[in-house]
């Protein structure tokens, strides 16, 4: 059985995603409407069903596809509908929780692997694979994506120049750590970017300010202990921890 | 849910947020209230999401207001209240709304 909160993240998740384009203060009023209807009518379901997977996935049907209320949010906000979403709110359509809904590009799970094991691995060309992946991948704002995948490069870069001017080990070490930091900071960013994060700038905050200290973390201990593998699995350790821990914290209600 | 077919779904659409407002007009009411009572009105059940881009429409224009309000059963909740612009606008399209309809059920009796 999926857990009850699972359900409720993956479809608010969702509508997240249907809901790019439109302005960020009537995306997050909406997206908090939405979650406090979830949670008054799940409390108030008779009997203790709100606490059956069947209760909630029929609160959510009700709701109905995310894909429909976004073309409905869209609507209201005067945009135009995007191309292969349904263009009124009266059409049939399927009911909530559509696994399928928002399926043009490729995972954003996949992508991050791709990025963070092959851009490790085979220096280079595995990074370029990754993005690759990442350009293709749902989830991410075209812009989230050239942040997430740009600077991460740059303080890599810096990263490895200051090491190399620094501790003047002219070896392949500051290199390596190009190749290392680079993919994993992106993964770290990325992940840090993907919805319910959907406030581009909060993201991005967020991304940078943990991003940066995964590095200064992990930078301390590859330069106090030089078995480099340590501080760099550390900082992987650290960074991608911190990403998930404020995924995870629950958004505040927005009162107005 | 059933969504509403063809002209169905196009009154629906224009008719819904005035539907809304009157169902402020006897105080003010939480967003899980307004979609049960629109279920269970013959024709304008559909997915109970849509309402809430109309609610946050309808609060911009300033034809309802908000409040949040602590529940005995459950998370706080947001109670949407007419505002007394939108009881005008209500006012209005419900004159609107009855001599329109009584045009449209003449020529339609009329007919043979």
């Amino acid at each position: 059985m999926t857990p009850l909160p699972d359900l409720v993240t993956f479809y608010l998740r969702t509508l997240s995603r249907e809901l790019r384009g439109v302005p960020a203060d009537q995306r997050r009023e909406l997206l908090d409407a939405i979650r406090e209807h979830i949670a008054t009518a799940v409390a108030e379901l008779p009997g203790g069903a709100g606490r059956t997977e069947a209760g909630v996935r029929g609160v959510l049907d009700r709701l109905g596809d995310p894909a429909i209320i976004a073309a409905q949010a869209r609507a209201e906000a005067g945009l135009p509908a995007p191309a292969g979403q349904p263009d009124s709110p009266g059409e049939p359509g399927g009911t909530g929780g559509r696994s399928g809904a928002g399926t043009r590009g490729g995972s954003p799970g996949i992508a991050l692997a791709v990025l963070g094991v092959g851009g490790t691995l085979v220096p280079g060309i595995g990074l370029l694979v990754g993005a690759v992946f990442v350009a293709r991948a749902r989830g991410w704002t075209r812009r989230q994506k050239a942040i997430g995948l740009l600077w991460p490069m740059s303080v890599a870069v810096g990263v490895a120049v200051v090491v190399a001017v620094t501790l003047r080990f002219w070896s392949p070490e500051p290199f390596l750590l190009v190749g290392l930091i680079g993919p994993l900071l992106s993964v770290a960013a990325l992940a840090g970017m993907l919805p319910p994060r959907v406030d581009d700038r909060e993201a991005v905050a967020w991304s940078l300010a943990l991003g940066l200290a995964a590095v200064a973390v992990g930078s301390a201990f590859f330069a106090l202990a030089r078995p480099a593998g340590w501080g760099l699995a550390l900082f992987l350790a650290v960074g991608l921890v911190l990403q998930v821990a404020v995924r995870r914290r629950p958004r505040s209600a927005v009162s107005r | 849910m059933v969504a509403v077919p063809g002209f169905g779904a196009a009154l629906r659409r224009g008719t819904l947020e005035f539907c809304v407002l009157a169902m402020l007009r006897g105080g003010e009411r939480y967003g899980v209230e307004l979609a049960r009572g629109l279920g269970r009105v013959d024709g304008m059940a559909t997915s109970e999401g849509t309402l809430y881009p109309l609610l946050s429409r309808l609060r911009r224009d300033e034809l309802v207001t908000t409040t949040w309000r602590e529940s005995s059963s459950g998370p706080p909740r947001r109670y949407y209240a007419l505002s007394a612009a939108g009881a005008a606008e209500l006012d209005a399209f419900t004159a609107e709304w009855r001599r329109y309809r009584d045009s449209v059920d003449r020529i339609l009796e009329a007919s043979p």
